[in-house]
């Protein structure tokens, strides 16, 4: 390969390209709606493109691809470096991609308020693209606070009509962790200095430190609540189903499809990497959460009125199977984490881009106020219906990949906690299958908003039991001027193309998680016999359970 | 790659393809193209059949699915062998028939092609599954046949009904392929990989509690599938859904997938024939096939009375699986797929020529209006209760007899009793639907004979339904049991049956038979006997409670227990707790702000206090 076109600044480009579309629409003329989509989209699909270019240039070896060092804040030792592995490559093109679809879902959805908005998407996706390239921990904590402004405005001005107490609630619930973690990443770099005569906040030099096991404790818990948080893991997850339900349907496909993994790419590239061993003193306390997380979220799921809300719910569960496959450590599990968190995206932010369209349509959410909407809108229905299943985890789709590696990986850790969780399996079934009963399928209502005395006319012809007239008749009176339009169509596409892309074929995607899952395993796993050789005499840390970590290959006799 | 064998499967789903597409610009002709295709498929089964004969057809892989570490990687792989090309040549060829029926039977639809193309894409499905060479690739397409079943049940999907049991059969099989992935969890945490064959030739090494453990945790996802007690509720419900559905997905084939997968997996449940699996296994079965045809005699719709039935003899076949004999137990799900396509497809014609009335007390004397169609139900019937000499005397014959050989006297009473059953309701829905009455308050005069399209399947049908039991004659070593031992190693029966034991298996069925004629011929009173035992033949008509049991015992608690998560657990105290802390702050400021009033003196007071207790302080504590 050419160097020159390696020593590019990809990262720098892809991450601020974004921010360049907001000074963009700025010196434009932001109160022209359309000129500040048109600019917000050709300056987002960029993005996408070189997104594009970038995996395909991407050397695929577990090592950081594209790497950019430069110094930044000499005095502390801060450094700007970015740099991307297979998993960071994942999260960004799937941020890429969701900002561009989410910015064409919502194009008619604020009218005059569109310049504002879609600045923040595009400040949004500057900061989220940073948080997943940064190697430097003040570069990281930066994107990773820089990220909340605009989502506390987008929530907080294009909301529903709670938007305000969902926005605080957000905000301060997050910014909670995340302070603890400056903290701690603060602490890191002070025994860096302690143990190496310099502060650095550079991940590579920070692996490196080693804390005495009480501030290593305090900073591991610091860490893994500002990641649980953001993921939501089980108990700290009340503020998403709030968030979610009153952002503006491209908030919550944003939030949903790309900044809860925020806190699973976190755990993964910061938190398992440097504190291993009180990780692994709490293992089966983290795998109980997610399992009780998996449970849980689609038990509350199952009581929702609201889809919206509902899909939030399940978020807590589906990002409880993606805990579950990264705490298992295990090859396999951290795979299907990784793959997890692609899917999640994919089919929660199309479910969401959907909800969105139902509230466009019908002037409301609420599943009782909904019904049949497969007789007014087929195209639409069948999509709606191939998202569930994707997010039900059918085997041929993209949910299912994900979920059975998880679950092979977490067996051969613990077969109790597995068989629990794959309860979640048939619970998810439950309450989505449950949804489209009532809003997909059965007599037809909820597009009375939209046309008063059309849907009565509707509502009573389906009383006749008999089949076939009924749907004859039916077919007759309903047009489909409610079914999808072009553009609703074309921001669904590559979401459909990517489910069966990757329940059909995974192996690209797969084998892009694998390097860098290995990585993150065998340092872990080094870094473990190292510190439980140096402290077998102080024992400081107890190992629950006398196990050594397991590969998944160790299965084999 | 075999070029038959790959078009078996492929030009179903180029049909699904094309009718699910562009089947809205041929709509009156999308049966037409569905059947067609079916019709090939049909006979690339059959060459792919003759071939393996001539020579076998070698596995071989359509693509690498997904890796799952460096060294192994779960692959899309057919397995070609006498057991599936066996299964592949009945798919094709009772669904061939089937399509061919819902030609004529969804005439009056507005949107057949999105029939035919589930239809067409279940086949694709169900043609996998028997093919799969790996447990995630069968995984996968059995999940898949369950989507199918779930998008036909719900086809007419403006009924509530039938989106709710189409909401049903899925979540109910999904309980049983919870057992089936923990199973493939524990196979590979062992064996480290997913192939069958790998799996049984390994299988050696395993201890018999985790054997018996997969082995009950497979049988788990079987009653799910193929009905059985206690996940079989969704059966019946599923009736909800178009006729020929009924006869294909819910007779034929995708309820029997179960059987076929405990078969295709033999090896592992051969390893140990005495050990509490195969007691669960067999219990399951006969209690099942008791069961669900003593609720048979209690129904009055004439497609709830088959489901039952075909319950029944899925627990038939589950008592083979449980003494070991997989063979019978294809031979039963060989027949049975006949003559219960057959029923159901006879059914379906009653249901169409009386347009959509199902209760059989509203019927009678159809005889006279549709002669062919009644000698079809009739025979269907026959072979149903056991008639000597139809299919289902061999099959269902062979499967009793293996029982007691085994020395199981009381599943044996219990299958017994089950085919008296048989008999009887087989005889009440042949009486009251073509014979004695014409009951309903509608006049019959727009009854007539079945179109010619929908009769032709139903002929063919009743030729195997009668003819199709000697391939398996003479018992144990008949054409059907040669040809599977090949694939198919199951430990042999000894011993033979005395007279009176083989009088006491073909009996039951004539007796029933007997009793039907006795109570239904005179033409009293169409309502169910059982109703004649009080409160517990009610108990039998109104299906058990089992609905309400579940309703009660399962579906209540999780709601309860789901609304206390949100409303106790999320809202009141995680919430809560956020709020009490947001509620501290908010009390604590509003008192802080008090300090700042603005008055200088204030400011002032509170600067020297504030200077004295320093002093103090250091006065105290010193330097």
């Amino acid at each position: 390969m050419d160097s020159s076109l390696l020593n590019f600044p990809w990262l720098t480009t892809i991450i601020f390209l974004p921010l360049a579309g907001v000074f963009a629409v700025l010196l434009s003329d932001y109160r022209n709606a359309r000129s500040s989509q048109v600019i917000g989209l050709v300056f987002s699909s960029l993005t996408l493109l070189l997104c594009l270019v970038v995996v395909n240039m991407f050397p695929g070896t577990g090592e950081m691809a594209f790497t950019e060092a430069h110094s930044w804040i000499p005095s502390l030792g801060a450094k700007y470096l970015l740099g991307m592995d297979g998993i960071s490559l994942l999260m960004v093109f799937l941020t890429a991609l969701l900002t561009v679809l989410s910015l064409i879902g919502s194009w008619d959805e604020f009218g005059e308020r569109s310049g504002l908005f879609v600045m923040l998407m595009l400040s949004l996706e500057t900061g989220v693209l940073g948080v997943f390239l940064a190697l430097d921990l003040l570069l990281f904590y930066i994107f990773w606070e820089a990220m909340l402004i605009p989502m506390y405005f987008l929530i907080g001005i294009y909301g529903g009509p709670k938007r305000f107490y969902a926005t605080t609630k957000f905000v301060l619930v997050t910014l909670f962790g995340s302070l603890l973690m400056l903290l701690a990443i603060a602490v890191l770099a002070i025994w860096h200095q302690k143990q190496f005569g310099a502060m650095s906040f550079a991940l590579a030099d920070l692996l490196k430190v080693t804390l005495p096991s009480d501030i290593g404790w305090y900073c591991c818990l610091a860490f893994l609540l500002a990641f649980a948080i953001k993921v939501p893991m089980w108990p700290v997850h009340t503020w998403l189903p709030d968030a979610h339900t009153e952002a503006p349907t491209a908030g919550s496909v944003m939030l949903a499809g790309v900044l809860l993994k925020m806190g699973t790419y976190g755990m993964l590239r910061f938190l398992i990497p440097l504190f291993p061993e009180v990780i692994f003193s709490i293992i089966p306390w983290l795998l109980g959460f997610s399992v009780i997380a998996i449970i849980y979220g689609s038990l509350t799921a199952m009581v929702q009125q609201d889809i919206k809300r509902l899909v939030a719910c399940s978020s807590v569960s589906h990002m409880g199977f993606v805990t579950l496959g990264i705490f298992s450590l295990t090859p396999i599990g951290l795979m299907g984490g990784t793959v997890q968190m692609v899917n999640h995206g994919i089919s929660t932010g199309a479910l969401f881009l959907m909800a969105g369209m139902i509230h466009h349509r019908t002037h409301t959410r609420i599943i009782d106020e909904l019904g049949g909407l497969a007789k007014a809108m087929p195209v639409f229905s069948t999509i709606f219906v191939f998202f569930c299943f994707s997010s039900i985890g059918l085997p041929g789709l993209n949910g299912f990949i994900g979920e059975f590696l998880i679950l092979l990986g977490a067996f051969s850790v613990s077969k109790k906690f597995t068989a629990v969780a794959a309860l979640g399996i048939v619970l998810g079934a439950v309450y989505l299958l449950w949804m489209v009963q009532r809003v997909i399928f059965g007599p037809l209502k909820g597009l009375g908003a939209a046309h008063g005395n059309d849907s009565h006319a509707a509502h009573d012809s389906h009383a006749p039991k008999n089949s076939h007239d009924d749907h004859s008749h039916e077919s007759a009176c309903v047009s489909n001027e409610h079914d999808l339009n072009f553009r609703e169509f074309a921001a669904l596409l590559p979401l459909i193309i990517g489910v069966l892309y990757i329940g059909i074929y995974p192996t690209p995607v797969i084998d892009l998680a694998r390097p860098p899952v290995k990585k993150i395993l065998s340092g872990y796993q080094e870094r473990l016999k190292l510190d439980t050789e140096s402290t077998k005499n102080k024992s400081t840390i107890q190992a629950p359970n006398n196990k050594v970590p397991q590969g998944g290959e160790e299965g084999t006799k | 790659m075999n070029l038959a064998v790959v078009f078996t499967f492929l030009l179903p789903l180029c049909g699904a393809l094309i009718n699910g597409f562009l089947g809205q610009w041929f709509r009156k002709d999308s049966g037409t193209v569905a059947g067609t295709i079916m019709f090939g498929s049909f006979m690339c089964a059959l060459i792919a059949f003759f071939q393996n004969q001539a020579s076998p057809i070698p596995s071989f892989t359509l693509w690498h699915w997904f890796p799952i570490s460096d060294t192994y990687t779960a692959d899309m792989r057919i397995l070609v062998d006498h057991l599936s090309l066996t299964m592949a040549v009945m798919v094709t060829g009772v669904g061939f028939l089937i399509h061919v029926f819902a030609v004529g039977y969804m005439d009056h639809e507005a949107a057949p092609e999105r029939f035919f193309c589930y239809l067409n894409f279940f086949v694709v499905n169900m043609l996998l599954l028997v093919f799969s060479d790996n447990l995630v690739m069968m995984f996968v397409f059995w999940e898949g046949v369950g989507l199918m079943s779930y998008l036909l049940i719900g086809f007419w999907y403006y009924k509530p009904e039938a989106a709710s049991a189409g909401k049903k059969a899925f979540v109910m099989n999904r309980v049983g392929d919870t057992g089936f992935v923990l199973a493939i969890f524990w196979l590979f945490y062992y064996f480290h990989t997913f192939n069958i064959l790998e799996i049984a030739g390994k299988v050696k090494e395993l201890p018999e509690s985790v054997v018996t453990g997969i082995t009950l945790l497979l049988f788990l996802a079987v009653t799910g599938k193929s009905a059985q007690l206690p996940l079989f509720t969704w059966l019946p419900d599923a009736m909800e859904g178009p006729t020929p559905v009924s006869a294909l997905i819910h007779a034929a084939t995708m309820v029997t997938a179960g059987i076929y997968m405990v078969t295709r997996n033999h090896a592992l449940f051969n390893l140990y024939p005495n050990d509490p699996a195969h007691m669960v296994i067999l219990t399951v079965g006969a209690l099942t096939a008791l069961v669900a045809a003593a609720i048979a005699l209690g129904q009055n719709d004439i497609k709830k009375v088959l489901a039952y039935s075909t319950v029944s003899q899925l627990g038939f076949m589950v008592m083979a699986l449980g003494v070991g004999c997989y063979i019978q137990a294809v031979f039963h799900l060989l027949t049975h797929a006949c003559f219960k396509a057959l029923l159901f497809l006879t059914a379906g014609a009653v249901i169409y020529g009386m347009h959509h009335e199902q209760d059989m007390t509203k019927m009678g004397g159809l005889a006279k209006r549709m002669p062919m169609t009644a000698a079809c139900f009739i025979i269907g019937c026959l072979a149903l209760a056991g008639f000597p000499l139809t299919a289902g005397y061999f099959s269902k014959d062979a499967i009793l007899s293996a029982v007691l050989l085994k020395d199981h006297p009381y599943a044996w009473a219990a299958g017994l009793l089950a085919a008296v059953f048989t008999g009887f309701y087989s005889t009440r829905a042949v009486w009251l639907t073509f014979f004695g009455e014409w009951r309903s308050s509608h006049a019959p005069d727009h009854i007539h004979e079945t179109p010619r399209v929908m009769l032709m399947p139903l002929m063919i049908l009743a030729v195997l339904a009668l003819g199709a039991g000697f391939a398996g004659w003479p018992e144990g070593s008949g054409m059907l049991y040669k040809y599977l031992e090949v694939t198919v190693k199951q430990p042999e029966l000894k011993g033979h049956l005395s007279m009176a034991n083989w009088l006491a298996t073909i009996l039951p069925g004539l007796i029933g038979i007997a009793l039907g004629l006795f109570f239904y011929a005179r033409g009293k009173s169409p309502a169910p006997v059982v109703a004649l035992f009080g409160p517990i033949g009610n108990w039998f008509v109104q299906k058990l409670y089992l609905d309400e049991i579940y309703e009660f015992l399962i579906v209540e608690p999780t709601k309860i227990f789901a609304q206390a998560c949100y409303y106790i657990g999320d809202k009141a105290m995680i919430d809560g707790f956020l709020h009490s802390w947001y509620n501290v702050c908010a009390f604590g400021g509003s008192r802080m702000r008090r300090l700042h009033s603005g008055h200088l003196h204030a400011t002032l007071a509170s600067f020297l206090a504030g200077v004295v207790a320093l002093f103090a302080y250091i006065l105290v504590r010193g330097y």
